[in-house]
């Protein structure tokens, strides 16, 4: 990340040109509603990621970045709003200049065009989340679990680390499909083999026995031992003619074959297809009664692909302008909803899976005893028989098309409903004649009989080697995906167990240091499947989710805490920089300066750019030595953009208009300006205000008891050190008493109730001369006021906030009036 | 720990692939040159293609029956 040293603003919203000077430190946006601050932070936004969540985000309309970015006199001239950031990139060492213009949002320039450089900037297009707004502090705060659960992941970047999950449990899932095939595919070779010969169970020894006695009878000699390469025609000819001389059938096979066919289809429903079938059923009906958990079915592919399509602002395919970030929520929230809909399926799936093995195997069956009509002289019509195969092979294929696509559920409730395993009429006619032809063939002599069977044996033996061979492979890799899903499950869910509870512990840690009055609070992050829960204390009663019972202030408060610990836990040292767009307003005026003490001693290594349009939140950064620098937006017009102040170039302002003669300028300018002062002072020296229910105190209504207010405070600081004994101090009040006394009164300020041709009202009437002398008089009242060390130049405050004051001091303490006597 | 290879990768994404890459390690099931192979493709940044992670788990020819 990186630290800004200087912004150029160009013909941007309501911005014609302003350049900002931050020298890489902290640096607060000042200014009412309306003057331009939030345009700053969008120019930053744009500048470093080529995007403004304002005009692209939720609720954003039609509002876009090429459209409305320009300022609105140079709609037509997009190459001409444009923002330019200097800075330092801290881990690199080096600096970079970043340019971006609206034309083409999506070109940044960014010079040097170092690699490592270009990485960083890069780095800030990911992460957006260094530019947080009020609104979006609700994201966290006052949301649905299920959505915090995106928005924190997406701050934390665990989309990748889900995606990586999706990835194994698809290569699991799929190598579990690979294992079940591979078995089915080897229980056929052996149903096949034990068909041949004729045995109940398949046994090794039971298998060697009856090769042996078919090579005796040959005359060959017993094979001891039943081993992977055992050769049951070891020493017979080559040319040996093994089956019938017309149809080359093996007539004892071909007989066991069609027994077990037959035997099969007088069995009824396969055992081991009853309870998947009758779980596959209730699941489609289920399915197809309820259409919305169909739609949640068939849109969950749609849905995923989707989402990984939506990358840019506009679509792909018609390029047509969207709110990615809008879409892709919405997307992400009707694919949770279809994430059960994916479990269900994936059981059915398995049950289906076993149906269509069942089906598969006894299309092997039928289509043999066709290969057999086939073979016999004169033929047995195989038609009904490969019709059987057909209408089988069909219902293969409508269970594959539903798996495909769950619309197809008609058809596969068809097939799950059906007793395929009956066979018609005709096609049991045809097996019959071919048994029959079958055992009509003559029979072989004992010799030919014994080649025969050795011969079938060996082809059969061979298949089920091979099956048994690809199915300990299948199972083997499956065994080893499912421990790779498992460990990623278990590693990463320890993870992120791991991050939310630091993270909650710190947002915790950093709750209480700006609530000094909740010592026993606690925050909580309870991740559950597919959402996030944060709960927080609430005095002790229990905790809640922070919309509950917590003010909207707390709220404000516990928004900017976690996403502080958020950002530390993402970004840990390369959380270098934040701007924070008026994110506290609703935090009350005690804790401010405590959530000043926060970021100033937990984050000394970020830079903040904080905006406000609360002239005493900038001047307590300002006094709690936050921030050094500041900028006060005072007016904006549409035709100039906005006004720009520097509570230290006032004056400079101030004299280049009585330099044109313009006094009612110059008048203006003092007296909104030391309307600004005057609230911060008025708050700072806790002075006593004739309250108002409006709270729209003007300048008469301030000065004054700002003024009294600090003659009282000194006043009160020499009686102090009089009763501590402390001469020196003591004198040096003194003589700072009695320059206050005549710099207030040469200000006139003590007459505008008397005397109303020297009310500020009446500036603008003034002559030059006699306004510059007013305006010297505030000069010098205010320089004696503030803090001499140029370091600090803050306003002093009483200490505490509350109850009798006890100290006058500034941030760097070089004003330090002790008033407390006992 | 292993070194990231590709910036994109978030530290909370580096922390998981560091803990899994251990974990994988430390089973006996799984041969430590294929561990190493997806912890490779795992650092590119990018979500594995299926035929990815075969290739990482099980490389060509490795007992694959005909």
């Amino acid at each position: 990340m990186i630290r800004i040293k200087t912004i150029k603003v160009e013909e941007f919203r309501g911005i014609r040109e302003l350049a900002l000077d931050l020298e890489g430190e902290n640096f607060g946006l000042c200014g009412p509603n309306g003057t331009g601050k939030s345009g700053v932070v969008d120019a930053i936004e744009f500048c470093l990621t080529g995007n403004i969540t304002r005009l692209s985000g939720q609720g954003a309309g039609d509002l876009n970045v090429k459209g409305h970015a320009p300022h609105v006199d140079q709609r037509a001239n997009p190459e001409k709003a444009k923002v330019t950031i200097t800075a330092s990139i801290p881990a690199l060492g080096k600096d970079v200049t970043i340019k971006r213009s609206v034309k083409s949002p999506r070109a940044v320039s960014i010079i040097p065009a170092d690699p490592a450089i270009k990485a960083a900037v890069e780095e800030l297009r990911m992460h957006p989340e260094f530019a947080l707004s009020r609104r979006e502090i609700a994201k966290y705060i006052v949301t649905p679990p299920s959505r915090r659960s995106d928005d924190v992941q997406n701050l934390l970047r665990l989309d990748h680390v889900g995606k990586l999950r999706s990835s194994f449990v698809t290569y699991a899932n799929k190598c579990k499909g690979d294992a079940d095939e591979a078995k089915r595919t080897r229980k056929r070779a052996e149903d096949d083999l034990r068909t041949a010969l004729g045995l109940p169970i398949l046994d090794r020894k039971e298998l060697l026995k009856k090769a042996n006695e078919q090579r005796n009878v040959l005359g060959l000699a017993g094979i001891p031992e039943l081993q992977p390469d055992t050769n049951f025609k070891d020493g017979l000819d080559e040319d040996d003619d093994v089956n019938d001389k017309k149809t080359g059938i093996a007539k004892e096979v071909a007989l066991c074959d069609l027994k077990a066919l037959t035997e099969a289809i007088a069995a009824g429903e396969p055992e081991s297809q009853k309870q998947p079938r009758q779980d596959a059923l209730a699941a489609l009906k289920k399915l197809k009664e309820d259409e919305k958990a169909l739609r949640h079915a068939r849109q969950q592919g749609l849905i995923s692909a989707g989402l990984e399509l939506v990358e840019s602002d506009a679509c792909p395919l018609c390029d047509k302008p969207w709110d990615a970030e809008e879409l892709r929520a919405h997307l992400k929230e009707k694919l949770l909803s279809a994430e059960e809909m994916g479990k269900l399926l994936e059981t059915l799936s398995g049950n289906l899976g076993a149906i269509s093995a069942e089906i598969a195997g006894r299309i092997a069956a039928v289509k043999k005893a066709a290969d057999y009509a086939d073979k016999l002289e004169p033929k047995v019509a195989r038609a009904d028989l490969d019709a059987v195969v057909e209408e089988l092979q069909a219902h293969i294929e409508a269970l594959k098309a539903f798996s495909d696509d769950p619309a197809e559920i008609d058809d596969a409730l068809s097939v799950v409903s059906a007793d395929w395993w009956t066979s018609k009429a005709d096609a049991n006619l045809r097996i019959e004649d071919v048994q029959k032809r079958l055992e009509a063939l003559p029979d072989h002599s004992a010799h030919d009989k014994a080649i025969s069977f050795l011969t079938e044996l060996q082809v059969r033996y061979g298949q089920l080697l091979r099956g048994t061979k690809q199915a300990e492979v299948k199972a083997a890799r499956n065994k080893i995906a499912q421990k790779v899903r498992a460990h990623y499950d278990t590693v990463s869910n320890a993870v992120l167990e791991g991050i939310y509870d630091a993270v909650a512990k710190e947002f915790t840690d950093f709750y209480k240091a700006i609530n000094d009055d909740e010592g026993k609070f606690v925050g909580e992050l309870k991740a559950e499947p597919a959402k996030l829960s944060f709960n927080v204390d609430f005095y002790g009663r229990g905790t809640f989710p922070p919309g509950a019972y917590h003010s909207e202030g707390h709220q404000d408060g516990m928004g900017l805490c976690l996403y502080l610990a958020l950002m530390k836990h993402t970004l840990g040292d390369k959380f270098t920089f934040a701007v924070l767009d008026d994110v506290l307003m609703s935090v009350d005026t005690g804790h401010r300066r405590e959530v000043c003490r926060l970021l100033k001693s937990k984050f000394p290594n970020t830079q903040f750019i904080l905006t406000t349009h609360d002239k005493v939140w900038l001047q307590y950064m300002r006094t709690e030595g936050l921030i050094n620098k500041g900028q006060f937006f005072g007016g904006w017009n549409v035709d100039i953009g906005p006004r720009i102040w520097d509570d230290t170039d006032i004056w400079t302002e101030i004299d280049a208009a009585l330099v044109k003669n313009d006094v009612p300028r110059a008048a203006a300018l003092l007296r909104r300006y030391l309307e600004y002062i005057a609230t911060v002072l008025a708050d700072n020296l806790r002075a006593k205000v004739e309250y108002r229910g409006d709270a729209n105190y003007d300048l008469g209504d301030l000065w004054p008891p700002v003024t009294n207010r600090w003659r009282d405070r000194l006043k009160q600081g020499v009686k102090t050190a009089a009763y501590w004994g402390h001469d020196i101090v003591k004198d040096e009040l003194e003589k700072q008493s009695a320059e206050a006394e005549g710099l207030i009164k040469k200000t006139n300020a003590e007459q505008w109730a008397i005397n109303k041709s020297v009310h500020f009202n009446e500036w603008e009437n003034f002559t030059i001369a006699e306004f510059r002398k007013v305006a010297d008089a505030f000069k010098a009242l205010l320089e004696h006021i503030r803090c001499s060390n140029p370091k600090c130049g803050g306003y002093p405050y009483l200490e505490p906030r509350k109850g009798s004051s006890e100290q006058l001091r500034c941030s760097c303490l070089t004003v330090n009036v002790n008033l407390k006597m006992k | 720990m292993a070194e990231a290879k590709d910036e994109a990768l978030s530290p909370t994404v580096t922390k998981v692939l560091d803990a899994y890459f251990e974990v994988l390690k430390g089973d006996s099931d799984i041969d430590d040159e294929a561990a190493g192979r997806l912890d490779d493709l795992l650092r590119q940044g990018k979500v594995p293609k299926l035929a990815d992670i075969g290739a990482a788990l099980f490389p060509a020819g490795d007992d694959e029956a005909g």
